[in-house]
């Protein structure tokens, strides 16, 4: 939520304040609950991972593209809205921060070789998600089962705290599913003006 | 400008002066028994003793409550009898009691104007019991449907909380939710203030004569972290007859 208030206000906005929602089960289900539940927001903003390994890629996502364009339509719904549509996982958007996944892992001022990706992989990689838990656990190295134990069970809280400080800029801006979410995003901001 | 402070674990013993001519430090034993002395005069069959006592019952079993005066020491004692016939000293029930106590004597209090701001009554108070407390902050506060008078006096009540079902009790008129929205600040950088912000439906979220909304105004989603069993939760009521079953 952080990321997505960060990018708004670099680009504009004077306020930005948001809420996520997770209620319903299918895609149009959850964008309805959305609606349903806030108080008229300017701005809508649906996620869906490109995933798909059969798939390239570019394939995959637009694939999703198309999937949030109908669930969008089919309620009606007439405000400005933007795709989130990360290649393959929201995880592989983790994967270029070094400092903040050090920071994260409870060793900020480790030395361990954490072997991250180039840049111009990041988005054919299958599964970011274990390439990240894998990542993180170099950068704590946790000794003792207890610790590793504890430590890979609060992946979610070290996911989560990746996205609130995702960058906004910088190495991001070489992957291509980040900068159609950041122009969608600022388009749509673009059109609340008008 | 004077703000008393209510601190109840250390009021369980004092000295019999008038509370609330004396400085920051509320006096639970005095306060009772400067109310059942008014009383007294005003009203001689309105038993002070006994309304708190009933209230208190809200909580906790308790046959009655009194206040038992040291000459001696010049020291008043506040005691407590169970339902069981155990008796207790003040410094032997807990916090999230004497708090609720403390309360309930102020609710006694009349011809008092004040704001009473208060920080999560759901301390120490048992999930269950969260209502008796929550009905007796509104009944300190000034019934907003009645003239103010000398059995209404203009009281605000303003509570802080984090109690999911504290929040449930409220009606959405009476609630109000921080939050923290990002702001750009007059050196262009992101900044995270704190905003009040009223509930959608609410008298609040009201439109101005211009159209425009009076205050930012949450939905429901908003609220989920109040209202929505939390992410992770492990043990769930049944809402369903086959669940039973």
């Amino acid at each position: 939520m952080h990321h997505i208030q960060r990018l708004l206000i670099q680009h504009g906005a004077t306020e930005a304040d948001g809420i996520s929602s997770h209620f319903g089960t299918s895609l149009t289900e959850k964008v309805k609950q959305g609606l349903d539940l806030s108080a008229e927001p300017d701005l809508l903003f649906i996620q869906r991972d490109a995933d798909h390994h059969l798939n390239t890629p570019a394939a995959g996502a637009a694939r999703r593209y198309e999937e949030i364009t109908i669930a969008v339509q089919s309620l009606n719904h007439d405000g400005p809205y933007v795709r989130i549509i990360p290649v393959r996982m929201t995880e592989a958007w983790l994967l270029l921060n070094e400092c903040e996944i050090r920071r994260v892992a409870g060793k900020p001022s480790g030395r361990d070789d954490l072997d991250l990706p180039a840049v111009q992989n990041i988005e054919n990689i299958a599964d970011p998600k274990r390439l990240l838990e894998d990542i993180l656990l170099r950068a704590g190295s946790p000794k003792g089962i207890r610790r590793k134990k504890n430590f890979k069970n609060n992946f979610g809280e070290h996911r989560r705290q990746l996205i609130e400080n995702l960058p906004v800029g910088g190495p991001l801006d070489s992957l291509d599913s980040w900068v159609r979410f950041r122009d969608d995003t600022i388009a749509a901001l673009q059109a609340l003006g008008d | 400008m004077f703000w008393p402070l209510i601190q109840p674990p250390c009021a369980a013993r004092t000295t019999p002066r008038n509370c609330l001519a004396s400085p920051p430090g509320a006096h639970i034993p005095a306060t009772l028994q400067h109310l059942a002395q008014a009383a007294a005069q005003d009203n001689p069959e309105y038993d002070v003793y006994a309304q708190v006592s009933s209230r208190l019952s809200e909580l906790v079993p308790v046959q009655g409550v009194s206040v038992d005066e040291d000459k001696q020491r010049q020291q008043l004692a506040l005691e407590i009898v169970e339902r069981s016939g155990l008796k207790l000293h003040a410094n032997s029930i807990s916090d999230g009691t004497l708090r609720f106590l403390a309360l309930a004597a102020l609710s006694e209090t009349v011809d008092e104007s004040m704001v009473l701001c208060m920080e999560e009554p759901e301390n120490g108070i048992h999930p269950a019991k969260l209502n008796a407390m929550n009905r007796l902050l509104h009944d300190i506060a000034v019934d907003a449907e009645e003239a103010v008078d000398h059995d209404n006096p203009l009281r605000q009540v303003i509570v802080a909380t984090h109690s999911p079902y504290f929040v449930q009790l409220q009606d959405k008129d009476d609630l109000v939710l921080a939050k923290n929205p990002a702001v750009r600040s007059s050196e262009g950088d992101v900044i995270f203030p704190l905003k009040c912000c009223s509930i959608l439906g609410s008298w609040r979220d009201q439109n101005g004569n211009d159209g425009e909304r009076q205050s930012s105004v949450v939905g429901k989603l908003d609220l989920q972290s109040y209202i929505a069993p939390p992410e992770y939760v492990q043990l769930t009521f049944p809402t369903t007859f086959e669940e039973v079953k």
